[in-house]
């Protein structure tokens, strides 16, 4: 039966405001004095003018003892070595790829830092490079772990390990990477059915869960048989439950995800998006977060 | 057009989920995305419209001008169409590059306006063969997010619904020169009948189904579609293959039957929003781009 | 598309005799069977400096001429079909049309059409970096000018050696005047003018394929769109062999003529 909502704008509110605590950040806009004193050092997103230091990006204050530094509060990505990645592949060339991952530049996999078919330990040989297009072409997603970050701001991928490598049915929802929570892993098996990658560039890979472990993503051959119905509804409503708390701005993380799905149950997968249920379940995933603080 | 990329298994999944009547976002086949519309959004104009469909942003507005009727219709208004693919969209549209898009588009619009009933254009003659009303209608795509020419036509219906033309009378003097005079009431005008006003229906074939509404992940999956016309009444006005691939003939008529009872959904919802918004007048607060 | 600005457009205010014309002159076009097809004349080949060619004459008058050039590099990455449609200035009975971007605009329209309606059939996968050009141009317009240009660039592609999965067959078709009025195949301009509602269709014979589908008018409800789609795609299967004979009548010239390429080098 065909379905069609229509409606009149209505100004959107976002719940996290006024219950919010960033009250305490101190936040600048561009050409805010953050401070006179001399003292401190200069570091990211800010200048110094006249024995002050000014703010050269919107955002919040950070300072480490003498450091300060302004994050910006919607910015592409800032590789740091052991982040967490998820990134499309844009290009392919002598020995690496390009790849997408919502950075300034686009980032480098390797050949040589990827594992290839048939064991860690063997020499990139000719034959290797000339079928660089068969492991990975224009357009395929991987997951990756940053390797290193050039003088550029370029980032270098690598993929060797089991648990990361060529990504396969699913469906990537691109957030802000100020979004992503660091946490100790990206990698959750939701006991709703379904796993995600968190991407801390912002990419979130939401994919349903591989029945056998040593059989996941590091492989290059992609399964296509046909995901379950089921399977595909528990991915469909996480990924529409992480786009309401992104539009609601929430951090995303595993229990907030989790959180937010059980609150969204009562509703239909295709009415998640709709502004007042978005409000309404975040609002309560908000009451849950913050009953678990205490 | 703005594209995306996806990798082959993303695309197995697309298919495979429309296969099974549930889209990666939660809606079957047949289901549109939450649509706002809000008429008279931007004040030097006659009327206009935005609409939002998903991410695509659409922004109409016309504007009344006099002027000549053409000579082979000499007691007929006419309305003249506008496309801006305006970079703020996407960054392909810069420079020239929304130009064959562009075209793409107003031809559409015209082939869907060319039929003599989709508005009552000898209303908009003021007298013949020497003034009429040139509606020119100005189309400007703000954000594209999948499914243009469906979320165009709603904003030019709602924007002609919104139209207000000031009346004239023509005065005839002695000697038979005429003078026109422009009524000083900024209330005393007309408003357009747009009943008969049709909307456009994509239907995107992807596997061995068809969706409407397809987003850009699902545009990029499906080699050709459908586009069709629909009045309020359940007719076609307007019939056109879109795309690389070729179909079936069976699928186009599915797709026929499909696009018509969408289409008359579709108008009664949209009737529906633009009487609600009218039937509120000024106690609505407006929301224009600040929403 | 670049206008040609070294030719005078013209006086700003002439105009077409036939406007003055007393309505109701013109005899009414003599009943006729809706499913009749014209006569239709197709010749490929007849180009020599284009790498394949066709003309295609509807009897009645619609006269179609196409060519093709290419696969020749493009600068972009992939295999890319580029199709012109132009009209002849004298092309249409009424008054000349002005060069302007509203005639551009119009033409632009069916080049796309058409280029819409070969793609499915050409196999631009096998020319990765080169792009083929497709020229219609319509000398003389007597209905259905579409749908012969369909055929001819169909033709005109199949005559250059481009790959191809199947041929593509155009038929033009309108609705006749009245509340019940019967779709009529293959119009003449006079049946097109006259019309409510008008519709091409392209069909891949060999695939059972649409290939392309234009239509707009008051043609009422889908089912009779349906009836429409219908009608044509059969005339569609009708035109089939007339174009193939011509193909192969082409070739057959060719092979008489002798294999051309190896008889220089030798």
């Amino acid at each position: 039966m065909a379905a069609m909502e229509l409606r009149l704008p209505v100004p959107r509110k976002v719940v996290s405001q006024g219950l919010a605590r960033g009250s305490d950040k101190h936040l600048v806009a561009p050409g805010d004095t953050i401070t006179t004193d001399t003292g401190y050092m200069r570091g990211h997103g800010t200048y110094m003018g006249d024995e002050k230091l000014v703010a050269s990006v919107a955002g919040a204050v950070e300072r480490v003892n003498k450091l300060i530094c302004v994050k910006a509060l919607k910015t592409r990505y800032n590789g740091e070595v052991g982040d967490i990645v998820v990134g499309r592949i844009t290009e392919v060339q002598q020995k690496r790829w390009k790849v997408e991952t919502n950075a300034r530049l686009d980032s480098v996999l390797l050949l040589s830092s990827m594992n290839l078919p048939g064991g860690e330990l063997r020499r990139r040989s000719a034959e290797d490079e000339l079928a660089m297009r068969d492991y990975l072409q224009e357009g395929d997603l991987i997951s990756a772990e940053v390797q290193a970050v050039f003088s550029d701001g370029a980032v270098s991928l690598h993929t060797r390990s089991l648990k990361y490598g060529k990504l396969g049915q699913g469906v990537l929802v691109q957030v802000s990477p100020s979004l992503v929570k660091r946490q100790k892993t990206h990698f959750h098996d939701l006991p709703c059915g379904a796993s995600v990658i968190l991407g801390n560039n912002g990419f979130i890979w939401i994919y349903p869960t591989p029945e056998q472990k040593d059989e996941e993503a590091g492989g290059f051959v992609t399964n296509l048989e046909p995901v379950p119905l089921h399977d595909r509804e528990v991915i469909s409503r996480l990924r529409n439950c992480i786009l309401a708390l992104v539009a609601q701005k929430l951090m995303l993380y595993d229990t907030s995800i989790l959180y937010c799905y059980e609150a969204s149950l009562p509703h239909q997968i295709k009415d998640i998006l709709k502004p007042e249920v978005m409000q309404e379940i975040v609002l309560e995933t908000r009451h849950r977060l913050l009953e678990l603080e205490g | 057009m703005a594209s995306v990329v996806l990798s082959e298994a993303e695309k197995v999944y697309i298919v495979h989920g429309i296969q099974e009547d549930l889209r990666v976002d939660g809606r079957g086949c047949e289901d549109y995305r939450c649509t706002e519309v809000e008429t008279d959004v931007v004040s030097n104009t006659s009327g206009s419209a935005r609409v939002k469909l998903g991410h695509t942003d659409i922004l109409v507005g016309v504007k009344a001008e006099m002027g000549t009727p053409k000579l082979e219709k000499p007691d007929e208004g006419y309305l003249e169409f506008f496309v801006d693919c305006s970079a703020n969209a996407t960054p392909e549209f810069e420079g020239r590059g929304g130009e064959e898009l562009g075209t793409e588009i107003v031809n559409t619009l015209y082939r869907i306006f060319s039929n003599g009933s989709s508005i009552d254009l000898k209303s908009l003659c003021i007298n013949p063969r020497e003034h009429c009303w040139v509606l020119y209608v100005d189309v400007l795509l703000l954000e594209c997010g999948g499914n243009l020419f469906d979320a165009i036509s709603i904003a030019v219906k709602a924007a002609l619904f919104n139209t207000r033309i000031p009346k004239v009378r023509v005065l005839e003097d002695d000697e038979g020169s005429k003078e026109i005079e422009l009524s000083d009431d900024p209330y005393d005008c007309i408003r357009l009948n747009v009943d008969n006003v049709p909307c456009i229906i994509t239907l995107s074939k992807i596997g061995c189904r068809h969706v409407v509404d397809a987003t850009l992940q699902e545009e990029a999956c499906s080699l050709a579609s459908l586009l069709l016309s629909v009045t309020n009444r359940g007719t076609l006005t307007c019939m056109k293959k879109l795309g690389k691939g070729s179909l079936d003939p069976e699928s186009i008529f599915e797709m026929m039957e499909t696009g018509k009872k969408v289409g008359k959904t579709l108008h009664i919802a949209l009737q529906k929003t633009l009487e609600k918004e009218e039937s509120l007048g000024t106690t609505r607060q407006k929301v224009g781009f600040l929403g | 598309m670049p206008l040609d600005h070294r030719r005078v457009p013209g006086p700003e205010e002439s105009q077409a005799p036939l406007l003055y014309a007393a309505p109701g002159e013109e005899e009414a076009a003599p009943g006729r069977e809706a499913a009749a097809l014209r006569p239709l004349l197709a010749r490929a080949g007849l180009l020599s400096q284009a790498e394949g060619s066709a003309y295609v004459e509807l009897s009645g008058g619609t006269k179609v001429l196409c060519a093709v050039r290419g696969p020749r590099e493009a600068a972009e990455g992939r295999g890319r079909l580029l199709c012109e449609f132009r009209r002849a200035p004298f092309s249409s009975r009424g008054a000349r049309p002005r060069p302007g971007p509203a005639a551009a605009a119009r033409e632009r329209e069916l080049g796309l059409a058409l280029q819409e309606a070969l793609a499915p059939a050409v196999r631009l996968a096998r020319y990765p970096r080169a792009r083929l050009e497709v020229t219609a141009l319509l000398l003389q317009d007597g209905g259905s000018a579409l749908a012969a240009a369909i055929s001819a660039a169909a033709l005109a592609l199949a005559d250059a050696g481009v790959e191809m999965f199947d041929l593509v067959v155009g038929c033009g078709l309108c609705r006749a005047p009245g509340p019940a009025g019967a779709w009529l195949l293959q119009p003449s301009e006079a049946e097109e003018r006259a019309a409510p509602a008008r519709l091409t269709v392209a069909l891949m014979p060999g695939l059972n394929q649409v290939a392309g589908l234009l239509g707009s008018g008051q043609g009422g409800p889908p089912e009779s769109w349906a009836r429409a789609v219908r009608l044509g795609l059969e005339g569609c299967q009708r035109l089939y062999p007339v174009l193939r004979r011509s193909l192969l009548r082409a070739a057959e010239r060719r092979a008489a003529e002798g294999p051309r390429s190896t008889g220089s080098s030798a």
